[in-house]
Order: structure tokens, then sequence, then C-alpha cells
């Protein structure tokens, strides 16, 4: 069973998101901001993907992307955030990103974009 | 004050903003000492000016009469009351600021209680949402449990619906042979019993030779007989051949014995056995195990038939219950999904909770400015605005910001407004209504990998 990574501020969307992907057959762990996120990291949790908010409180999204980079090189990270600025997007992008969601997506197209970012899935 | 103070810091606890700086309560009592104030001075001026007239009218009433003195009077009265009204009253300080003091000290309490509406609003919304996720999750749960078991039962069914079909194609198969060999066994029998009776025919014809021989025989006693009576008439010479006749009579009597006995051992034995056969034709008038047999081989083929549908309609049900069970899981993670509008809004009323907030504070430091204890705020209003645009997370955040701030700052001209009476010029602010406001385009995809 392929595992996915949540970190987001907030408690609503870490529940919508876990219980959409746990529905569809995903392992799923959780963190409620990038720091808490890149301890668990450093910890050994090794995630077949990450997904994570930008704006977040202690770290924000693009350092944790850059952080997590250093610690798993080929692990996808998907960015899910309400930010649509082309400019935050190219940076997330420059820093290691695999992909950039605009909230608010489907449950669908969430579930469909995780199996092809996950083969095998 | 306590209580003012009390009122303060509850409302100051609950939205994490720093503490009220004015004292509502003080404020109203100075307004109001300040308003008392005016009017006993303006009372006391109304009492000297009466006194003076009184005494001009008395020391020189030829220059002042009465009716002038009484007349002087009420025109002051009537100008120091026009004086409090708004529409003549043009710029006292002191009436502005006591005015401007009032509502900045109700200000402030004015954000925080907005500010504390944002927040239940976020907590409310939030709530919801954490309890219809967990609601929809439940379903699922409860959905797939009954998805299982049904899926359990069909397939229970489907094994049991095969297993039986094969089973009666089997015993279709045992009881046809069985019918088949009935059939052949009766057939052989009745072939057995035909050359049984015609055995028993070739035995009947037996009898006439059994008769022909009793008459052969009776014919040679006869023969005997003469022989006797000529050897009897032979005399001594035929004394031997009396001897003779009369063992010719012997073995004639037993050869008619014989014949007798052959003859009723042949009808006794044809007789047996056509009692034999008459009991087996009995027997196969009444139908016989063969056609049982077949008439449980045709109850079987009904049911075999019965179970050759079940199973397509099992089948049919199972596929219809997993494509049901895709559209009820694709519905409850498109209604979990759609969840996330109250993380949007979170986001937008955080924003406008920590504007609020700012405001609040600023408001605090105009009144301390007004009051004359403070330095003027340390951060205009507009830099205030424009900080705010960098804690936007959203492009539509900083295109509704920016189509309000473009409508506000338009300079208004001398002559561009309206005149009043006394020649100031009110600027014509264009009124900015909700429809106004373009939602922005998103400048990137809502999905992408790179």
């Amino acid at each position: 069973m392929k595992s996915v990574f949540l970190v987001d501020d907030s408690s609503t969307m870490l529940m919508s998101l876990k219980s959409t992907l746990e529905i569809s057959g995903f392992k799923v762990d959780t963190a409620s901001d990038g720091e808490q996120a890149l301890g668990k990291l450093q910890a050994g949790l090794k995630p077949d993907l990450i997904i994570t908010d930008i704006n977040m409180p202690k770290m924000d999204g693009l350092l944790l992307i850059k952080e997590a980079r250093k610690i798993l090189r080929f692990t996808p990270i998907l960015a899910l955030t309400t930010e649509s600025q082309a400019t935050k997007r190219d940076e997330a992008k420059k820093l290691g990103a695999s992909g950039w969601l605009v909230k608010p997506v489907t449950g669908s197209d969430l579930v469909r974009v995780v199996k092809q970012v996950l083969p095998g899935a | 004050m306590d209580e003012g103070a009390d009122k303060t810091a509850v409302l100051s606890e609950s939205v994490n903003v720093p503490s009220l700086d004015i004292d509502i309560d003080e404020t109203e009592r100075l307004i109001r000492r300040r308003r008392l104030i005016r009017w006993i001075s303006r009372a006391l001026v109304l009492i000297g000016a009466a006194l003076f007239l009184a005494l001009l009218h008395a020391s020189a009433p030829e220059w002042l009469t009465l009716e002038s003195a009484i007349w002087t009077v009420g025109a002051l009265l009537v100008g120091l009351l026009a004086a409090d009204f708004r529409f003549v009253r043009t710029s006292e300080p002191e009436t502005v600021t006591e005015v401007v003091s009032h509502d900045l000290a109700r200000l402030e309490q004015c954000f925080a209680i907005l500010q504390k509406q944002v927040t239940v609003t976020i907590r409310t919304s939030e709530t919801a949402v954490l309890e219809t996720v967990s609601r929809l999750h439940r379903v699922h749960q409860r959905s797939a449990e009954l998805h299982q078991n049904i899926m359990d039962a069909v397939s229970r069914s489907r094994h049991l619906s095969e297993a039986s079909q094969h089973e009666a194609d089997g015993n279709r198969a045992t009881v046809a042979t069985l019918a088949s060999s009935q059939e052949a066994f009766v057939q052989a029998r009745k072939e057995n019993q035909e050359r049984i009776r015609k055995v028993v025919e070739q035995v009947r014809h037996l009898t006439p030779l059994a008769s022909l021989i009793g008459e052969i025989s009776r014919q040679t006693n006869l023969l005997s007989i003469n022989a006797s009576i000529e050897a009897a008439r032979a005399g001594a010479e035929g004394a031997g051949f009396k001897v003779v006749a009369a063992e010719v009579r012997r073995l004639s009597s037993q050869t008619a014995e014989a014949a007798n006995q052959i003859r009723a051992g042949i009808l006794a034995v044809a007789e047996t056995i056509e009692g034999e056969l008459a009991q087996a034709s009995e027997l196969d008038a009444d139908g016989g195990a063969a056609s049982q047999l077949t008439e449980v081989a045709t109850h079987i083929a009904q049911i075999s038939a019965s179970l050759n549908e079940v199973v397509p309609y099992l089948v049919e049900l199972s596929t219809n219950m997993n494509e049901g069970m895709e559209v009820i899981t694709t519905d409850i993670i498109d209604a979990m999904g759609h969840m996330q509008f109250q993380d949007i809004n979170r986001q937008l009323l955080e924003q406008v909770e920590s504007a609020l907030g700012s405001l609040s504070e600023h408001s605090a430091q105009l009144y301390a400015l007004v009051g004359g204890n403070a330095p003027p705020p340390p951060e205009a209003l507009e830099h205030l605005m424009e900080r705010w645009v960098e804690g936007y997370v959203m492009e539509e955040q900083r295109i509704a910001h920016e189509s309000i701030r473009s409508l506000g700052t338009q300079r208004h001209r001398k002559g561009q407004g309206q005149a009043t009476d006394n020649g100031d010029v009110i600027e014509n602010r264009p009124t900015v209504k909700p429809d106004d406001i373009q939602l922005a385009e998103p400048q990137v995809p809502k999905i992408e990998l790179f």
C-alpha cells in the first residue's frame, strides 16, 4: 500500500484529504506545519508522496520543499495551496516541487493526480 | 472604572488582541463634564448680561428701556442656543474633538467585536466541516461493509448455484444412463419372455408326441393281448411267445404310463412358465422403474434450467453492486473535496481578522492623539493598508484590495465637488457596489505536474 504524507495547518484540510486518500486505498501520515513535517522526515519517515500547503506558520511550504529534497531526492512533492501566483509556483518548481495544485481540488481529481504520480497505486 | 477594565480584559482574552487602551466610561464622564461646564459658563454669561442690562436700565432708563433690555437678553439667549445646533456651528474645536474622541473610543470596541465575530465564524464553520467529513467517512465505511456483505452473499450463492447445477447435470446424466439401462433391461426381458413363450409353445408341441406314444403303447398292448391269445392257442409251443407277449404288455403299460407322465410334465412346465410370464407381464403393465427414472430425469432437468437462470442473475447483481459502490465512493470523496471551501474562507477571514486588529490599534493611537497624550500613529493608514497586501494568499484578495484602493485615492479638485452654502466643497466620492469588484482569473492552471 502506497503512503502519502500530508502537511497543512488547517485541521479540516488534513481530515478531508486524509479521509479521501484512505478511502482510495492509501496509507496517510499528517503534520500541521512545516517544522513538524521536517521533524518527522528527519526521524525516518519515508512516504511515497508528500502533499504540502504553502502558507503555514513556523515553516512555510516552500522552505519545507527545499529541506525535504535534501532528505528525499526522488520522492514526488506536490503543493496544494490557495496561492495562484505564477511567481510562487515557479519558485516551488525551482526548489524541487513535482506539481502545483490550486485549492479547491475535487476529491476525484486529487486521487487521479496521486495515482498518476505514483505508478502502481 | 473597574467594570470597564473587566469588560476590556475579558474581550481581549477571547480575541487574542492587545488590551483596549481606552477607558470608555471615563471618556464619557469627561465629555459630560465638559458639556456641563459649557452650559454653566453660558448660563453665567446670560445672568451676567441680564444683571448688566438691569443696572444700565436702572441708572439710565432713557438709554435702555425695560423692553429693550428684555429683548437684548432674549437675543443673547437665542444666540447661545443656536450655537449648539450642528448646522450653525462651524468649527468649534472643542465639540468636534469630543465627538471624535467619543467615536474613537467606541471604534476600538467595535473592531474588537468584529474580530470576535470573525473568530466565531471561523470556529463554527471549522466544527461543522469536521463533523461533516467525519460523517461522510462513516457513511463510506458502512457502505463498504454492506457492499462486502452483499458481495460475500452473492459469491456464496453463486458457488452454491454452480455446484448445484454441476451436481444436477451429473445426476441427470446418471439418471439418463439408469433410464437407458432400465429400458434395455426391460427390452431384454421382453425378448427373453418371447423366447420362453416360443419354448413353451414348442414344448406344447411335444404333447401330441406323448399322445402318439400313448397310442403306440395302446396298440402295443393290444398286440400283446393278441399275442397272448395266439400263444394260448399255440399251446405248449406258444409258451415262449406267451412270455414275450406278457413282457410286451408290461412294456406297453410302462410306456403308456411314461407317456402320461410326459404329457403331464409338459403341461405342468408349460403352465408354470406361462404363469411366470403372466406375472412378468403384469409388472410391465403398471409403468415400471424406467418411467419413474424418466420422470426423475425430467425434474432434474427443470432444476438445472432454473439454476442456469440464477447464475447470470447473480453475476449481473455483482456487477451492479460494484458499479454502485464506485459511484458512492466517488461522490463521497468529491463531497469531502468540497469541504476545502472552509479552509479558503478561513484564510480570507483570518486576513480580515488581522486587518481589524491593526485598525483597532490604529484607532487607539488616534484617540491618544486627539486627547493630546501621544504623538501621531507611527504608521499612516495608507501604509497600513499596503501592509495588508503582504499577508494576502490569494489573487482574489489582491485584486479586491486594488479595485477599492484605486477608487478611494482619486484626488478631488476644486469645482468637481458639490458646494455648500458656506463655500466648502464636498467631494463627489463614487460609491462602490459589490458587483463592481471583479474576481481574479488565476495566473496558473488549477492542476499542474512538472
